[in-house]
């Protein structure tokens, strides 16, 4: 998890800052830019988000999934996986959960359950506007930013693997990791190769 | 006293649901109308579809992983149910409409398909709640009510949040003191989310948990299994398989199946990791019947495993198979199985007259929706159809399921990353039994037995199962000698010495020997099949049960003593102990052991019937009187039995009923003489000898060389005044036996008498 809750900053690109809830509304910055997001959704402690990113973090990607989907469940512990391998070289992997029926109680339910969602940082009733440059509609997808994402067009997004295919179609195990060869483009200063095929999960439930 | 040699049907993984009957579940009336131009609401249209086809597992705690019966869950999960019924990924169903009219179909009507499309494009409406059908009500526990046996898995199996799919078969040994008749079966799983589906195998001689004695209650991992089927021709013959929407299994009027003390059962699980640790223990629930089946089904195999050899990268390899049924048959449901490579799968059956039956036909096969499909109506196949199965495998990169990245060379095999390809038909024979070539009545399974080995064996004349089944099936038809030659055959044309079924052919030939009468043989096959596997407790059975019938006594309490050891709890093996510490004359033991055997299972005849001897030769004329008439309820009617009962009820002074058993003998056994002399000796006590007379005549009609029968019927034609036919009759004794002792003296009495006259 990122460090612990500090006063809001300036340098908003380099600095991990996390307000208590308490706060936030009072302390959210005024001084935010054009497509800028105030505050990115909450933790699973309630806490506000207002960055993803750490100052040596390079790419952030957040995992969008759903406590209730039973795809997005299953590859938790990949994920879990992939948030430690990545995680050295600079890219800070989160778990978003869009959907209005995850609350903060339902997710830490939920994580008590699935212990492998708690090695990520979780990002909860996630801002729409993340959602929409996010590009995403199912869970489980990936959307890769540079930095922690504010004011950044989504770099790339997609499914995690090729490991379901469609519904009825699943392969026994992966043979093409789309989110793990783009990282490694990315990180590689390539441009990330497109996902082999469409996200295959539960549709993002629109909030009201 | 029973033999247990062994006949091996193919038993691979399947098994268990009936065909004809379906528990029937929480239903609700499709009370929507489908007027086309009116939206479909939730409360009309759609909730009844949900109900009808998807809630038996979407249901909270249902297998499901998440439950479809309010219409907040339709409307969150509306997008996964448009795509996945448009594509007909559900309701899980994968018979393609036309080829074969099965019962409880879930194939969604295009009716069905267009209301759900207009009602997620018309923004998902719910229309007026109060007018929506009730929502199905679904049995947290047992759905029959509480089973009359319950078994427990013996330990809990964990399943790892991740990685690929399992398969686990749990053991259950199960606890019957008598045979029982299952009418129905239940799973509950434990963890409905994590089993994906199951069958139930019964293993008739706790075969598998034998082969693990160390490790068999957590489980034995492994995706096919193939155990032997017992000791008599009665194939299992059920579809015991088990799958979320269908959790219990219940067999039509007059098909339950069997099981016998000493049986295991064993569930082969398909456990799917979920993104979390599970851990599964499930149980089963049987449901039992005391009526014992009146109509005897049969499943068939198609298969030509030997030529499943499928190239790395060919999508399109065919495998067929066909086999003539010799007789006339019923289709009651067909189980269709491959692994992940199966594309196309196909059945159809021709009748002699041209006339073609579709069976099944499976475009998309998809193991992890596998299924068994009962015929709505049972398809008449006329004597002289033929079976045809034409499966298609794809081993390229295009299929997605393949196991291999990049595809490799696969066989055939039980793991997961082999194939296979099966079809099984559930039949049922026209009539029961049919006339063999001998023109013999038999069972008509037998037939349609060795019409599928045959198949087999001219196919592959390495094909050791298919001679093993039959040569048990000359075993079964009298024919000893022709069962000796496959068996002696087998061992080294195909299983290595340290394999099991090496100890099963040693067994099965010694059972072949004793039953042509060399008991020397067979005891050395015995003892050779201990020698390749000393554990093999059908091979200890039948070398002491022999050793007993052949009068090696200590030898017999010493085997039995060994099987008892590790199989404690063998009513039969502490019978036949009990025989031979009574012939041995340990008295006190012998009974102590009878009891433990009748406590074990209070069925057994031949322990019974052993015990009464004890009783006889013990004095103890009415404990004999009681144990022969509990041995005539489990099925002892043979003359021997009636014979000893005679022989109680006349010590017990009850010269009647002695009658009445020895009567009963020669119903059961008109040509066993004894039968004659005995009531021959009572009635003559009684003092009818005319009738005396007449029943050792008969007696000795039936064997003629019998010195005594003969001497005796002279002392009652003595005894009747008749001293010509007398003297004659001892005459004839001498003839047979010059030294017969009584024979002369009466003679030399006669003979005096006569002279003093």
């Amino acid at each position: 998890m990122p460090a612990a809750a500090s006063l809001p900053s300036c340098s908003r690109r380099e600095a991990i800052t996390f307000i208590t809830a308490a706060f936030g509304a009072l302390l959210t910055p005024p001084w935010l830019r054009a497509g800028d997001i105030p505050v990115y959704g909450r933790t699973i402690d309630g806490a506000t988000v207002t960055s993803l990113s750490a100052p040596s973090d390079k790419y952030t990607a957040g995992i969008f999934v759903a406590t209730d989907c039973p795809i997005s469940n299953r590859y938790l512990p990949l994920l879990a996986r992939l948030s430690k391998e990545f995680a050295p070289r600079g890219v800070r992997l989160w778990l978003v959960y869009p959907n209005p029926g995850d609350t903060l109680a339902v997710v830490r339910s939920h994580q008590k359950q699935y212990p492998d969602a708690a090695s990520l940082p979780q990002l909860i009733g996630p801002d729409p506007r993340f959602l929409g440059r996010a590009h995403v509609h199912v869970t489980p997808e990936a959307a890769v930013f540079h930095g922690d994402a504010m004011g950044q067009p989504v770099l790339w997004h997609g499914r995690i693997d090729d490991r379901y295919l469609t519904f009825g179609a699943q392969r026994p195990a992966a043979t093409r990791h789309d989110l793990a060869d783009a990282l490694d483009a990315a990180l590689a200063g390539r441009q990330p190769p497109p996902p082999g095929g469409p996200p295959v999960g539960c549709a993002i439930i629109p909030r009201a | 006293m029973t033999r247990r040699s062994q006949f091996v049907l193919i038993t691979a993984t399947i098994f268990a649901s009936a065909c004809f009957a379906t528990i029937s579940r929480a239903q609700t009336d499709q009370n929507g109308d489908a007027k086309q131009s009116i939206a479909p609401t939730w409360s009309h249209q759609i909730a009844p579809i949900l109900y009808k086809n998807c809630t038996t597992c979407h249901h909270p705690g249902g297998a499901g992983p998440f439950s479809l019966l309010t219409y907040d869950d339709a409307r969150r999960w509306s997008a996964q149910i448009l795509a996945v019924t448009q594509s007909r990924y559900m309701p899980p169903w994968l018979p393609e409409p036309g080829y074969g009219d099965f019962a409880d179909s879930r194939r969604l009507s295009a009716e069905d398909l267009a209301s759900i499309k207009r009602w997620v494009s018309a923004g998902i409406p719910q229309g007026i709640p109060s007018e929506a059908p009730p929502a199905p009500r679904y049995a947290s526990e047992w759905q029959l009510g509480p089973p009359d046996l319950i078994l427990t898995a013996p330990e809990s199996f964990t399943v790892p949040a991740d990685g690929q799919d399992l398969f686990r078969n749990f053991i259950y040994p199960v606890n019957v003191t008598r045979t029982r008749y299952v009418r129905a079966v239940e799973i509950l799983p434990g963890n409905a989310r994590v089993v994906h589906h199951a069958n139930i195998l019964i293993d008739r001689t706790a075969e598998l948990r034998r082969r693990h004695p160390n490790d068999w209650r957590a489980g034995i991992p492994g995706m096919e299994l193939e155990i032997g089927s017992g000791d008599r021709f009665d194939p299992d013959s059920h579809f015991l398989f088990w799958k979320p929407d269908t959790p219990a299994v219940v067999e039509p009027p007059g098909m339950p199946w069997r099981i016998d003390p000493g049986n295991d059962l064993i569930l082969n699980t398909h456990l799917k990791p979920t993104g979390r640790i599970e851990t599964v223990r499930p149980r089963i629930g049987l449901y039992f019947t005391e009526q014992p089946p009146t109509r005897a089904p049969m499943l068939l195999q198609l298969e030509h495993d030997a030529a499943l050899n499928i190239p790395a990268g060919d999508n399109h390899f065919v495998v067929e198979d066909e086999l003539r049924l010799p007789i006339a048959v019923y289709a009651l449901g067909v189980y269709p199985h491959a692994h992940y490579l199966g594309k196309q799968l196909e059945a159809w059956s021709v009748a002699p007259d041209g006339r073609r039956t579709p069976l099944i036909l499976i475009k998309d096969w998809d193991i992890d929706r596998q299924s068994v499909y009962c015929y709505r109506k049972p398809l008449l196949l006329p004597a002289g159809s033929v079976l045809h199965m034409r499966y298609v495998y794809d081993n390229s990169v295009k299929n997605p399921r393949n196991p291999a990245n990049p595809p490799v060379r696969v066989q055939n095999g039980n793991r997961s990353t082999d194939e296979m390809g099966h079809l099984w038909l559930q039949v049922l024979p026209v009539h029961a039994t049919e006339r063999n070539a001998d023109g013999h009545e038999i069972d008509s399974r037998m037939l349609l037995e060795r019409a599928w080995m045959e198949h087999r064996l001219a196919r592959d004349p390495a094909d050791s199962l298919a001679a093993y089944n039959l040569a048990s099936l000359d075993a079964m038809s009298g024919n000893p000698a022709g069962a000796i030659a496959i068996y002696q055959k087998l061992p080294a044309a195909a299983e290595p010495a340290d394999s099991p079924n090496a100890a099963r052919t040693a067994t099965s030939l010694g059972a072949a020997q004793q039953q042509s009468g060399d008991w020397q043989s067979a005891l050395a096959s015995y003892q050779h099949a201990l020698i390749l596997d000393p554990s093999y407790a059908d091979a200890r059975y039948d070398l002491a049960t022999l050793e007993l019938h052949h009068e090696q006594y200590e030898a017999a309490a010493s085997d039995y003593r060994a099987l008892l050891a590790k199989h404690s709890d063998d009513a039969a093996a502490h019978g036949g102990l009990a025989a031979a510490l009574a012939q041995l004359q340990q008295v006190d033991a012998a009974r102590a052991e009878f009891d433990r055997a009748l406590a074990l299972d209070p069925a057994q005849p031949d322990t019974l019937a052993n015990y009464a001897s004890l009783e006889l030769a013990a004095n103890n004329p009415q404990h004999a009187t009681d144990l022969l008439t509990k041995a005539i309820a489990a099925g002892a009617h043979d003359a021997a039995t009636y014979q000893q009962l005679a022989f109680a009820d006349q010590q017990t002074r009850h010269p009647e009923e002695a009658e009445a058993a020895l009567r009963s003998a020669i119903a059961a056994d008109p040509a066993n003489p004894t039968s004659h002399s005995l009531l021959a000796q009572l009635l003559a006590a009684r003092g009818d000898l005319a009738a005396a007379i007449k029943e050792q005549q008969a007696a000795l009609r039936i064997n003629e060389k019998d010195a005594d029968g003969w001497s005796n019927l002279g002392v009652l034609h003595a005894q009747s005044g008749q001293s010509t036919e007398a003297r004659s009759d001892f005459e004839h004794a001498l003839a047979i036996d010059p030294h017969h002792a009584q024979a002369r003296a009466n003679l030399q009495r006669l003979t005096a008498g006569a002279s003093k006259n």
